[in-house]
């Protein structure tokens, strides 16, 4: 009997990989991993292999609402995934191995985090490392915006950092630009994720977290490189705050960042031929009149006054003033003859 | 010989069962007795209730029977009072093949309207039939208990499901729903009364899934997407007899769209809690633009002919359950997704729902 590979403390994990196929993992719970903020359960596990990769799942307490956080992290990964496949995978956004979300224990299984979150680490980053921690972050940000993904939840506590790439977990808030997590609330906006990421920096490079949550920071009197990175960030209207890839090119580093692949690109045939077969309602315009109606006078124009042009004599008519001095002089010749008789 | 008038009449009735026009007799009404012996119809005599309001409430729950005029063969069949004195009914046939999630799609649906979940639109749903709905409940029942219906059965002639749908205005009409197994409605023969109904029906909803639309996004892919569906050819061409079918205002709904909930576009539409939000044309034209695309790209050409079929209509993706059925429970319970959109479409496009912005949906 050939001997496995693996032993009794492996259990079967079975779910789908990105690419819907049927996968069964079989790992081993190594620890749980700390969490803040998350209603989520994170474990490190073991696959039979020796790869270690994080598993994200429902806590004990459960109930639709919950169970929509995983469903919110499945989607985003499944989406970050499929947009960026391959060698294009961001490193600063984590990468979906594997999914399940019809079982009684649906979960995620993701790539290892390359290290602890953040957390009260930040101050410790040196002047070069707090450059490449906001460059990473802002790339982290500026990727998701391509695929039209809004995290929701950046913060010390949804990211890590490993010396060089700043890797955003956490995507339980997550949503797609535009959407509401229930009706009646201020849809997702790519911009909330600019701001939240801008707070960090602004810890980051001043020391010091806002005085309240919901009030931006007081930039008054900070230094140029401050001012100027994060010119806009806290404005109040999520959609004139500059976007991530704006604030890359402020840091000189906005070049390089991969093209996601576009899903519209094979569904454009389809919506031409809907389009052929629904027209879309053209703007209304009111008909046409029966009849024309008369010319409209010219709008008053405030421009200098046109010289009155005076009509060019007629040719072929007479010169008035000559014909009327010789009728008049013909007049006088007459009376003058008749009296002098 | 003087033929009887064809058509509507305030002493007749359109039979939705036997589409025979009858004449509508209350004397006597019946009831349905059950008792452990079995079930039978028994005439009711109201004549000593001498309390008006008693006497309203009782007949309310009373039946007339169809006399079938045409004898063609329909098994004896009885009808709500209220099938009259309200508007004219709205008659909704469900048509799709066999285990395509037709009656799951219809219990979730009917359980969130008479939860009051159209409620923002100003409709409120109550059962008009409570003999049928009896039968409807014990489905309900067993759905919220997360455990799978059993298939459609013994429904080739009777419908599945009525109701009164009151609108802002304050009129009622009575709402009808035909859910015909999908191997029975193929099946020739009977007269043809397996799927009569259509020839009746005032709207349609043309009910598919994902393992015979987009195949190639399911995890036991094998073959491409199904190159014909025999219920919706059995019904277009029922629906010839009926003259310009054009007509008939029409919903293409992709049940089981839980299985697509991570694909574009779907990951958007899936998860759009818009129930409660104004009626909006727009919203309804995107959704059906999206996945008529994604049928496309997939090529589900009977899905996307028989939308194209139809002057008025209108494409959606649905979850009944939430999640796929595992040996015949589902884990975590049901979470029906989007069920009432088609329903609401319909609404609109029957004129049940009115207003500038409804009679543009499915244009």
């Amino acid at each position: 009997m050939a001997e496995r590979p693996w032993d009794e403390d492996h259990l079967p994990l079975v779910g789908k990989d990105v690419d819907n196929r049927p996968t069964t993992w079989l790992v081993r719970v190594v620890r749980e991993l700390p969490h803040p903020d998350s209603a989520l359960v994170t474990e490190v596990v073991r696959t039979h292999d020796g790869t270690e990769l994080v598993r994200r799942s429902l806590p004990v307490e459960r109930g639709a609402a919950v169970e929509r956080l995983l469903d919110n992290e499945i989607r985003a990964l499944n989406r970050v995934g499929r947009r960026y496949p391959g060698g294009r995978h961001p490193g600063e956004l984590p990468r979906l191995v594997g999914f399940d979300f019809d079982s009684a224990e649906p979960f995620a299984l993701l790539s290892r985090y390359p290290g602890p979150t953040v957390g009260d680490t930040l101050r410790t980053l040196l002047t070069d490392e707090r450059r490449k921690f906001t460059v990473s972050l802002f790339r982290a940000l500026a990727q998701l915006a391509a695929v039209d993904l809004v995290h929701g939840a950046v913060g010390l506590s949804s990211m890590c950092w490993d010396g060089a790439v700043v890797r955003l977990i956490g995507f339980e808030h997550a949503l797609l630009a535009g959407e509401r997590v229930r009706p009646g609330v201020t849809p997702a906006h790519l911009g909330d994720d600019v701001l939240a990421a801008g707070l960090v920096v602004h810890r980051l490079m001043t020391g010091r977290a806002p005085a309240r949550r919901d009030a931006p920071p007081d930039l008054t009197g900070a230094p140029d490189a401050i001012t100027s990175l994060l010119r806009g960030v806290f404005d109040q209207d999520p959609g004139r705050r500059p976007a991530a890839r704006d604030l890359l090119e402020r840091l000189g580093a906005g070049g390089d960042l991969p093209e996601p692949l576009d899903p519209d690109t094979a569904l454009r045939a389809g919506r031409e031929r809907f389009d052929r077969a629904r027209p879309a309602k053209a703007v209304r315009v009111p008909p046409p009149p029966l009849l024309r109606p008369d010319p409209a006078p010219p709008p008053p124009t405030r421009g200098p006054v046109p010289p009155v042009r005076r009509p060019a004599p007629r040719r072929g008519t007479w010169p008035l003033l000559p014909v009327g001095l010789v009728v008049v002089l013909l007049a006088a010749t007459v009376v003058l003859l008749v009296v002098t008789r | 010989m003087n033929q009887p008038p064809v058509g509507p009449d305030p002493a007749r009735a359109l039979c939705p069962i036997c589409l025979d026009y009858f004449p509508w007799r209350e004397d006597p009404l019946y009831e349905r007795v059950v008792e452990a012996s079995g079930a039978r119809w028994e005439p009711v005599n109201l004549s000593g209730i001498n309390n008006a309001v008693k006497r309203a409430d009782r007949r309310a729950r009373c039946y007339v029977k169809c006399t079938n005029p045409s004898r063609d063969g329909t098994p004896e069949h009885y009808l709500p009072v209220s099938h009259r004195g309200h508007g004219e009914p709205v008659v909704i046939g469900l048509v799709g093949r066999g285990k395509s999630g037709k009656t799951h799609l219809l219990v979730a649906m009917l359980l969130e309207a008479l939860r009051g979940d159209l409620s923002a639109h100003g409709l409120s749903f109550e059962p008009a039939d409570e003999f049928r709905h009896l039968l409807f409940k014990q489905s309900i029942d067993q759905f919220l208990r997360g455990k799978k219906l059993d298939s459609t059965k013994d429904r080739v002639h009777d419908f599945a499901a009525y109701f009164l749908v009151r609108t802002p205005d304050g009129r009622a009409r009575p709402l009808i729903f035909f859910d015909v197994a999908g191997e029975d409605f193929m099946t020739p023969g009977l007269g043809g009364r397996n799927a009569r109904f259509l020839l009746g029906a005032t709207a349609l909803m043309f009910v598919d899934d994902p393992e015979h639309t987009v195949p190639a996004r399911r995890p036991d892919a094998i073959d491409g997407p199904a190159a014909q569906n025999d219920a919706f050819n059995t019904a277009v061409a029922r629906l010839r007899s009926r003259g310009d079918i054009r007509k008939v205002p029409v919903a293409v709904v992709i049940t089981k769209a839980d299985e697509l909930r991570y694909e574009h576009p779907v990951d958007r539409w899936f998860r759009r809690d818009d129930a409660s939000e104004p009626l909006s044309a727009a919203g309804f034209r995107a959704e059906s633009r999206d996945v008529f695309a994604l049928l496309h790209h997939h090529g589900a050409q009977p899905v996307l002919e028989v939308f194209e079929q139809f002057d008025r209509g209108t494409l959606h993706v649905v979850s009944a359950t939430g999640t796929p059925v595992d040996q015949g429970v589902y884990p975590r319970g049901v979470r029906p997704v989007r069920v009432l959109r088609p329903l609401l479409a319909l609404l609109a496009m029957t004129g049940v729902v009115e207003g500038p912005e409804a009679s543009e949906v499915g244009r």
